[in-house]
């Protein structure tokens, strides 16, 4: 009989069920009893939290506003993102390295930090301010502290590493050559990224899209600083539900209603392309 | 369609020169290809015709329009590329149509365009395929379709038929030469392939280290090599170091291996330190140990042999630092390694070259 050499991933396997999927479940399986405030919770099993939930304005708006600030910050990050990749993807001298090195760096810098350091700039008498107000663009100080506006920069700050990273794996793979055969051809510059390389990085870019999303979707640091108290998101709501309300059943559907709409998102994108894969509207 | 001129060309990357001083006349209607090893700028040559890169130094001009500024789409140009560059999300009668589309063609126009191109190419069937679903070989001719869609002055070939295995490569070589004479398209070619330079060529341009080595049709490059790299570069060639004693009307006389030799007098002045080449198919083994005026011979060891089929490769140990090889038919080949042979060759056979 064979050594079952496979045996040995088990003991990870439990490990990991308990983290993760375990936690999860605890959240869900409480999600579904009425809460009662004050960290007590119901005894029987019913909808009342989430009927609770898609029936307050308030709560329907938390998930509007995650949904926006994040797809707002996805569609930012990739125009920001894809000039940067691009231009680093295609650099054939050893800044290539070095810039992107940078990128890896800063991405992995405590958001904390990033975030703060964001705050200081945009601050009234910070260095935005006094030169938007120096030269006459506004005329009191500008701040994107506590609005969505805000809310967006932060999720970016948070994604754009991420998606420079990610964009420029994607362009990586796509020959130059096709590039060259599409200019000396006839194609401009922004004719051969419309017809050429948009079409060929169409299937990469997606799944790009889909983790900046994701990440935002779930981002709690630059929301919850930057959204000043003011802006809330899902997981800027469910830290407060827990630790400020201690309403935990209340808070376990928030986080089931969160995870539900992500996947549902990510599912629906998926099949999407998909379906434009087999029309052959995307080759990947 | 139009001719190209290259006129003092420098390109220089940091401080690497890949290109000193280059002027290359291309003829309206030319097969010229541009032959040498890799990195001697034959590449380089063809960018910067393209306009992918820009000369440091110089000017190129097309047909009667300088182009150095000009970016590549406005070049009018039709490139074949060496991974053929395929976009491989558009149907192969897109990609040929292509150019048409990008330069606002009419879609009827194109779409008849695309059809003639298909059968030039002998393709006619694969139109609405993509480039994945079909072999290398038809990949290739549909590269080359693609360039000449939109009539181009000049059609660029870089290395096409590397990735190919060598007996579609001949068949292929066979074809372009046959599409370029169809359309009496100017071409220039890359390869280092000396073969396949020499089977399709107007002209040959064999460059070595960013400069030009020499110019000439096939027949007059293998020939008339005029420096040791196009004598070693084109074809096998036996180099013989021998020093100038002498001259003899229109020969030299010679010393090598305690030999003495006759040779056709080239271009120019010659003396002291040159090199005797003599291609193998034209040495022969002798009887005699002496030279006349007609024949010179020298004496060495057979140190090998290789069988090719129609002839015998032998090595032979002349005391030079390599052996000489000499192409024999396989009945006349000696098979005893270590034997004493006398070779010999016509003089008019033999090159002397300086450089």
């Amino acid at each position: 009989m064979n050594t079952r050499w496979d045996l040995i991933l088990l003991p990870s396997f439990v490990i990991i069920g308990i983290l993760i999927v375990a936690s999860q479940f605890i959240f869900l399986e409480g999600s579904f009893y009425k809460d009662l405030g004050l960290g007590r919770t119901g005894t029987d099993l019913q909808l009342t939290n989430y009927i609770r939930f898609f029936t307050d304005s308030f709560y329907l708006n938390t998930l509007w506003i995650t949904v926006k600030t994040s797809g707002l910050a996805t569609i930012f990050t990739l125009l920001l993102g894809f000039p940067v990749a691009y231009l680093i993807a295609r650099m054939r001298s050893r800044w290539s390295m070095l810039l992107l090195a940078g990128i890896v760096v800063a991405t992995f810098v405590t958001i904390v930090i990033k975030v703060f350091g964001l705050i200081i700039i945009f601050s009234a008498d910070g260095l935005i301010n006094k030169v938007l107000m120096g030269i006459g663009i506004v005329e009191t100080p500008y701040t994107i502290i506590g609005n969505q506006t805000g809310v967006v920069v932060g999720l970016m700050h948070f994604t754009l590493g991420f998606g420079v990273l990610l964009l420029y794996s994607v362009i990586q793979t796509i020959p130059r050559s096709y590039e060259e055969a599409a200019q000396i051809h006839g194609a401009s510059r922004w004719r051969m990224h419309y017809r050429v390389l948009l079409p060929l990085s169409l299937p990469g870019l997606t799944v790009g899209a889909l983790m900046i999303f994701n990440m935002s979707m779930g981002a709690f640091t630059s929301a919850a600083l930057l959204g000043g108290g003011r802006v809330f998101t899902l997981p800027v709501l469910i830290q407060r539900t827990v630790m400020m309300e201690v309403k935990y059943s209340m808070a376990g559907t928030l986080s089931a209603v969160l995870l539900v709409t992500v996947l549902l998102i990510n599912l629906f994108s998926i099949i999407l392309i998909r379906r434009l894969r087999s029309a052959r509207l995307v080759i990947a | 369609m139009s001719g190209v001129k290259i006129n003092n060309v420098v390109k220089r990357f940091g401080d690497f020169t890949a290109l000193h001083e280059l002027n290359l006349e291309i003829q309206e209607g030319e097969f010229l290809s541009l032959l040498g090893p890799s990195g001697c700028g034959k590449t380089t040559t063809l960018r910067l015709i393209a306009g992918f890169i820009q000369p440091t130094q110089g000017s190129i001009i097309l047909g009667d329009q300088d182009v150095t500024q000009v970016a590549p789409q406005h070049r009018e140009i039709g490139m074949v590329f060496q991974d053929y560059a395929l976009f491989p999300h558009m149907t192969i009668a897109d990609n040929i149509g292509f150019g048409l589309r990008e330069r606002g063609y009419p879609k009827e126009q194109i779409r008849a365009r695309v059809g003639d191109l298909l059968d030039l190419i002998r393709l006619a069937e694969v139109g609405e395929r993509y480039p994945a679903e079909v072999s290398g070989g038809q990949q290739q001719r549909i590269a080359v379709a693609r360039a000449v869609a939109y009539p181009p002055k000049v059609l660029l070939m870089d290395e096409p038929l590397g990735a190919l295995d060598l007996k579609l490569r001949e068949t292929m070589q066979v074809e372009l030469r046959r599409i370029q004479q169809e359309l009496k398209i100017t071409t220039v070619y890359v390869t280092h392939d000396q073969t396949e330079a020499m089977n399709m060529s107007d002209r040959i341009v064999v460059m070595n280290t960013g400069r030009i080595e020499q110019i000439g049709s096939a027949e007059g490059i293998y020939d008339d090599p005029r420096t040791r790299f196009v004598a070693d570069f084109v074809g096998q060639i036996n180099l013989l170091d021998a020093e100038v004693t002498g001259a003899d009307g229109d020969f030299l006389i010679a010393e090598t291996l305690g030999s003495q030799v006759r040779v056709p007098k080239g271009e120019g002045e010659c003396s002291g330190k040159v090199s005797i080449a003599v291609r193998p198919e034209h040495l022969q083994l002798v009887d005699t140990s002496s030279s006349d005026n007609a024949l010179n011979v020298i004496s060495g060891k057979l140190s090998g042999r290789t069988f090719a089929g129609n002839l015998t490769r032998l090595f032979v140990d002349v005391g030079a630092e390599s052996p000489i090889v000499v192409e024999a038919r396989p009945q006349d080949a000696p098979s005893e390694i270590g034997v004493s042979i006398n070779i010999g060759w016509k003089v008019e056979n033999s090159r002397v070259l300086t450089e």
